[in-house]
């Protein structure tokens, strides 16, 4: 028998899972096996102590200190830590400003993008009529772009900043 | 546990004091998985004590169809585990390895005490099968039940578990073997 085989059979007859039969059979062969016996006294030896670890207790003021918070809501783990939004809030300050200072020196003003509708397929299925042209001015864009990431940098002041660290001072008061 | 119900049904009717009786009853276990878990005893009073409010809170939740100790320690074991996420780096590792360092200083350990040479050897093996085998011998918890609390698969920790008491019992001998040489 192989020793690994013989260690699940050791583990099985220690863990009560064994049938009757089983287990008669199992202790004849360690009574007939010499360093089957040993490795069996090994393995029950650790399962003895493994069994006899106690339990840890808290302190004793553990239950009082419970039912005392018991009303705090619990603070929840935010997606993303306070450190990481405060590295995001920054690239994206850092992405505005950028911004800003390119379009206030003019950079974008001679850009234009025209988006023609009509060359749209949907013109011809659905409309009967010919779309027109749209121009896009380049600073008109980098302004809707300075302003959603704004949104994103007030999102993320809310929600990755000043809420965990208003949740940390109430639990810490 | 139908008298366990009951209590759980009367604190939701507004007994909140009742609490205290599921507290007294399993503060020791939820306190020892989140010690397990984090090795560091004010960190797993804060974390337990944690676990035991978002219980308290989630009990409307809590759809009997499993045992509320089960149910009570997979809140315990989820909360420890982001409880280490976030300190991991802030003491644990400091402690872990003084403790080593100590360890190994004093001749690996005291020749006597046969719970040091186990937990020398239990400290040998992965922080995973060092849970598995924790909650196997914690009392009453059942290879499914650690399976609902850990989310590991009911065969796969059967195996983990498996090999980490033989492992267990490899590392005593070896160090056993170790002591018998330097008396």
């Amino acid at each position: 028998m192989k020793m690994e085989d013989f260690e699940i059979k050791v583990l099985a007859y220690l863990d009560n899972t064994m049938s009757k039969s089983d287990r008669d059979a199992f202790e004849q062969l360690i009574e007939s096996e010499k360093h089957l016996k040993l490795r069996f006294e090994e393995i029950r030896h650790v399962d003895f102590l493994l069994r006899s670890e106690p339990l840890q207790q808290p302190p004793k003021d553990f239950t009082s200190n419970v039912i005392s918070n018991l009303h705090q809501r619990p603070v929840e783990a935010s997606a993303i830590s306070i450190v990481r939004s405060l590295l995001l809030l920054s690239g994206i300050i850092m992405v505005v400003v950028i911004c800003v200072i390119l379009v206030t020196n003019g950079r974008f003003d001679t850009m234009t993008a025209l988006v023609d509708l009509g060359d749209l397929n949907l013109a011809s299925k659905y409309v009967h009529k010919n779309l027109p042209a749209i121009s896009i001015g380049g600073r008109s864009l980098i302004n809707v772009i300075i302003l959603l990431n704004l949104l994103l940098g007030l999102l993320i002041l809310d929600k990755g900043i000043l809420r965990p660290l208003f949740q940390k001072r109430m639990h810490a008061g | 546990m139908d008298s366990e119900y009951v209590v759980i049904d009367r604190i939701l009717e507004g007994e909140a004091a009742l609490y205290t009786e599921l507290v007294d009853r399993y503060k020791g276990y939820v306190f020892t998985i989140a010690y397990k878990i984090l090795q560091h005893k004010p960190e797993a009073e804060e974390a337990a004590q944690d676990a035991f409010i978002k219980a308290y809170h989630g009990l409307k939740g809590f759809n009997k169809e499993s045992k509320f100790s089960t149910w009570l320690y997979r809140i315990a074991f989820n909360t420890a585990v982001s409880y280490k996420r976030k300190q991991k780096h802030q003491f644990y590792s400091i402690e872990n390895s003084i403790i080593t360092h100590q360890q190994e200083a004093d001749g690996i350990l005291e020749k006597t005490d046969k719970k040091k040479y186990l937990q020398h050897a239990i400290s040998r093996l992965s922080e995973t099968d060092q849970l598995a085998i924790s909650l196997f011998y914690l009392e009453e918890l059942s290879l499914e039940e650690i399976s609902s609390i850990t989310g590991t698969e009911a065969n796969t920790l059967k195996v983990k578990i498996h090999r980490a008491r033989i492992k267990i019992a490899d590392e005593l001998k070896k160090i056993l073997d170790k002591e018998a040489l330097t008396l």
